[in-house]
Order: structure tokens, then C-alpha cells, then sequence
């Protein structure tokens, strides 16, 4: 099997979703800008997302620059444009939140944690899906920086060692 | 002392006490299903695939209840204590599936009007399989719902071939016994909630050439606790067992039913991002029928990996 999973965006509901940029967004026009987009399943309440805030930002910081665009959403039964508004404006997030309670993202993508960061290419394929890192709530020197690698290997034109990883996040709650 | 009392008590006392300490065998509000302690004493949280967990529970028996229900303490100058240390693994399966074992090293310290014994053994092994069909905290309207199942076998020394006058060193029940049933959970915040149902019933077994068969038992737990976020987690549990009354000789045994009702306080702290620390008082409340009562505290510690 090659490196890269395969997503038919075409099977997505293409349905723009409302966001805390106040623009609606869709999965299909997000991927279709930029050679790579990350989407990050945010979670308000997951103590592994709050944790790991200073290195999602110092992720984005690296990579935006290079032309990565990231998003995220709230893939969650009780995701609210207001509360996620918040969230962004606390957080600091450089990036929009797309509210999204019916889950349709996390289906397309076939996620079930929040903290899960799936990297698309222009074409909609998944390029990477898994955590940050392979820290949990606690944080420590010697975690892997494995979204960090992927992208780094998917800019130098390569597959990333790994493509799948696991997302120590929290399980998403559903509708 | 009844059939079933006499059969089944290493065995019961240490199952109870695993009942109460697996609450705890659970952080980031995943807590553990409590009922899985039936068949094992610790479960994998979502993102694990294996764990070896070591632990160590000491029962000492404060007294019985009669078939009555009364409560009889441990006379003066007699007493008993069972110790067991449990060396458990689990592997992942099957996407949401978990097997394991666990392999319990029995001992019994008995004494009585000046008279003291120490047994020790291995006691009776157990095989159990536990099904996610849905997480906790995956729905908002549904609850986390786990199939669970066990085996436990006869590999311990059964009551009636000790060789210690007081029985210290039967360390199992001498019988197989099988054990199914649902696990259901749910996550609120901070909080969570479980609740268990299983049934366990056991295989006929020769005892002194009397064909004995116990009758099925019927047991249910709850548990509610709160999950921090660094991952420790603490509980309160309690539970009720039933079993209804053996048969000997095909024969029912009027008044051998069993009824036992527990309670518990467990609590988790993860000491590394593999490794973690369980531990749990609790004690059997006098309400029940042909039952020793005893209480328990217990410490496990547990190697997961991811």
C-alpha cells in the first residue's frame, strides 16, 4: 500500500459549515487553496488539547509560513459558534474553529479523538492523520514530534514515515 | 457452613475485592467498568493496546453472616487474613476488544485459641474478554456498552483437599466457572458513571464423592467518580451479589443461597505516561445471607503501553 490514504471528497457532504471567522467553510474549498491543510479536532473541555496548545501554535507558527494552512473543528454533539468563539479568542488561535455538530468532518475522515490532526493535500488526499505528538496530558522533552515530521517530509516532496498515528486526545462525543 | 460458602470462599473474597479496586482502573474519564473486575482487574482506556499490572489486596474476615443474615463476629482469639498478589496482562483485539489473565498467588493465615497456620498456592487463573460496542462518552444521549465474559479455572487448591487443619492453604474454588454479562458507562465533565450486570455460573465438581453444583450467580455494581485532568481519578463503588441456592446430589440445598453487598472507595494516579498507581478500601457491609465479611485494601501497579 502507498504511503497515502485516499479521501473521496467527493463523498463528503460539501456543505459550507459556519466558523468563528465568520466565514462557512468547507472541507472541500479549504483543501482545494493550499498544497497542505491541517485540520485539527478541537475538543473545549480535553485536558490533552488544553496541554498541548503551546506546541499546536508553535506548530502553526513553523508551518504557515510555508504555505500550510491549518483549520479546525468542533466536531462535537455540543460544538457552539459562540463557545468556540471564545475559545479561539482565549486560546489565540490564529485559525477559525468550524462548528460542526453533525460530525460530518470527523466522519469524512474517519476520526473519533479530538487532538487528531489530519494533513490533506490539494487534491483531498489524507497525507497524515494522528497526534501532534505522542505526549498525553503531561508533557515531556523526549515526546516525537510526529505532525511536525510529516509535514517536514511532505514539504521535501516525501511520504511521511508514518501515516497513521494515534491521537492521545479525548473521544469525540457524538449526536 | 453451607456447600457454596465452604466451596467458593478464596474465591469470593478476592473477587470482591477486585470488584471494588477496578473502579479505579481508569483515568481521563474513562473510568473502568467496574463489573470487569469479575474477570479481570484492570482494563485498557481507548488509547492503550497492552498492560501488565501487578497487585497486592489483603482481606482480613471480621465476622460471617448466617443463613439468617445475622451477623456473627470473629470470635476472640481466632481470626484470618487472605493475601493474594495478582500478576494480570491484557492485550487489545479486535479494534475494541481486550483479553487478559490473571494469575493470583493465594495465601491464607488462619488462627484459632492459640493455634496459627500459613497456606499459600496458586489460586484459580482467569481468562476474560471484554467488547467496547460503544465508548464511553462517544454518544451524547447513549452510554459507553461493554460485553464482558470470563473464565476462571480450577488451578487453585480447592477447600476440601488443604491439608492445614483451618483450611489456610486452599487457595481456589476447585471448580470452573464462566461468567457474561454488560458493562455500562458514561462520562459527564469531570464525572463518571458505571453500572454492571453479570452472570456466573459455575460447573458441577466431585467434592468427597458428593456431586455438588453451585447455583448461578448474579451480580451487580455501580460506581461514580470524578477524573482530573492530570489523570488520577477517585471513586465510590458498591455492589450486590446473589447466587441462588447449590445442589448436592441433585438435591437442592434449602437455605445455601448467598447474598453479599459491598463497598468501596478506589482511587488512580499515573505516576509516569506508562505507568500507574491503583489502589482501594472497601469493605463487605453486614446485609446478606451464608457470606464471610471482610475488608480489603488493596495497591496495584500497572505497565501500559500504547
Amino acid at each position: 500500500m502507498t504511503a497515502m490514504l485516499l479521501l473521496l471528497l467527493s463523498q463528503v457532504n460539501a456543505a459550507p459549515l459556519p466558523a468563528t471567522d465568520a466565514i462557512a467553510h468547507s472541507l472541500r474549498d479549504e483543501t482545494a487553496r493550499r498544497a497542505f491543510t491541517v485540520v485539527l479536532f478541537f475538543s473545549r473541555e480535553c485536558p490533552v488539547q488544553r496541554s498541548h496548545d503551546a506546541r499546536l501554535l508553535e506548530l502553526v507558527r513553523d508551518f504557515a509560513s510555508k504555505g500550510v494552512g491549518f483549520i479546525a473543528v468542533d466536531a462535537q454533539a455540543d460544538a457552539s459558534l459562540e463557545k468556540d468563539t471564545e475559545a479561539v479568542r482565549a486560546r489565540g488561535y490564529p485559525f477559525p474553529i468550524v462548528v460542526d455538530p453533525e460530525g460530518t468532518w470527523a466522519d469524512a475522515l474517519g476520526v473519533r479523538f479530538s487532538t487528531t490532526l489530519v494533513v490533506l493535500d490539494v487534491r483531498g488526499r489524507v497525507r497524515y492523520r494522528g497526534g501532534l505528538d505522542d505526549d498525553r496530558v503531561r508533557l515531556s522533552t523526549e515526546a516525537t514530534p510526529l505532525a511536525r515530521r510529516a509535514l517536514e517530509r511532505l514539504l521535501a516532496g516525501q511520504e511521511p514515515e508514518r501515516v497513521e498515528t494515534k491521537a492521545l486526545g479525548c473521544v469525540l462525543r457524538r449526536r | 457452613m453451607t456447600p457454596s460458602s465452604r466451596s467458593t470462599f478464596p474465591e469470593l473474597a478476592r473477587l470482591a475485592v477486585a470488584l471494588l479496586l477496578a473502579v479505579a482502573g481508569q483515568v481521563r474519564a474513562q473510568a473502568c467498568c467496574a463489573g470487569v473486575s469479575l474477570v479481570g482487574p484492570a482494563r485498557l482506556t481507548p488509547h492503550e493496546d497492552a498492560l501488565v499490572a501487578l497487585g497486592v489486596q489483603a482481606s482480613p474476615q471480621v465476622g460471617s453472616l448466617d443463613a439468617t443474615g445475622r451477623f456473627v463476629a470473629v470470635p476472640a482469639r481466632t481470626g484470618s487474613v487472605d493475601v493474594v498478589e495478582t500478576l494480570s496482562g491484557l492485550v487489545r483485539v479486535l479494534g475494541e476488544g481486550q483479553v487478559g489473565l490473571s494469575v493470583p498467588l493465594q495465601q491464607g493465615v488462619r488462627w484459632a485459641r492459640g493455634n496459627e497456620e500459613a497456606g499459600l498456592g496458586l489460586g484459580d487463573v482467569t481468562a476474560s474478554f471484554r467488547y467496547d460496542f460503544l465508548l464511553a462518552g462517544e454518544s451524547a444521549h447513549l452510554p459507553g456498552l461493554a460485553l464482558l465474559a470470563g473464565v476462571t479455572m480450577p488451578t487453585g487448591r480447592p477447600p476440601e483437599l488443604a491439608h492445614q487443619p483451618l483450611g489456610s492453604d486452599a487457595t481456589g474454588a476447585g471448580l470452573w466457572q464462566g461468567a457474561l454479562g454488560l458493562g455500562v458507562e458514561q462520562t459527564s465533565g469531570h464525572w463518571f458513571l458505571q453500572g454492571s450486570g453479570l452472570v456466573q455460573q459455575s460447573l458441577p465438581r466431585l467434592v468427597l464423592g458428593v456431586h455438588e453444583t453451585l447455583g448461578p450467580t448474579f451480580t451487580l455494581a455501580a460506581s461514580a467518580g470524578w477524573a482530573f485532568d492530570d489523570g488520577a481519578a477517585v471513586a465510590l463503588s458498591a455492589s450486590a451479589l446473589a447466587a441462588l441456592p447449590a445442589w448436592l446430589e441433585g438435591v437442592r440445598v434449602a437455605g445455601s443461597e448467598r447474598v453479599r453487598t459491598s463497598v468501596g472507595l478506589s482511587g488512580a494516579v499515573p505516576l509516569t505516561a506508562v505507568w500507574r498507581l491503583q489502589g482501594s478500601l472497601g469493605a463487605q457491609v453486614p446485609v446478606g445471607l451464608n457470606e464471610p465479611v471482610s475488608l480489603a485494601v488493596s495497591l496495584v501497579l500497572l505497565r501500559t503501553w500504547s
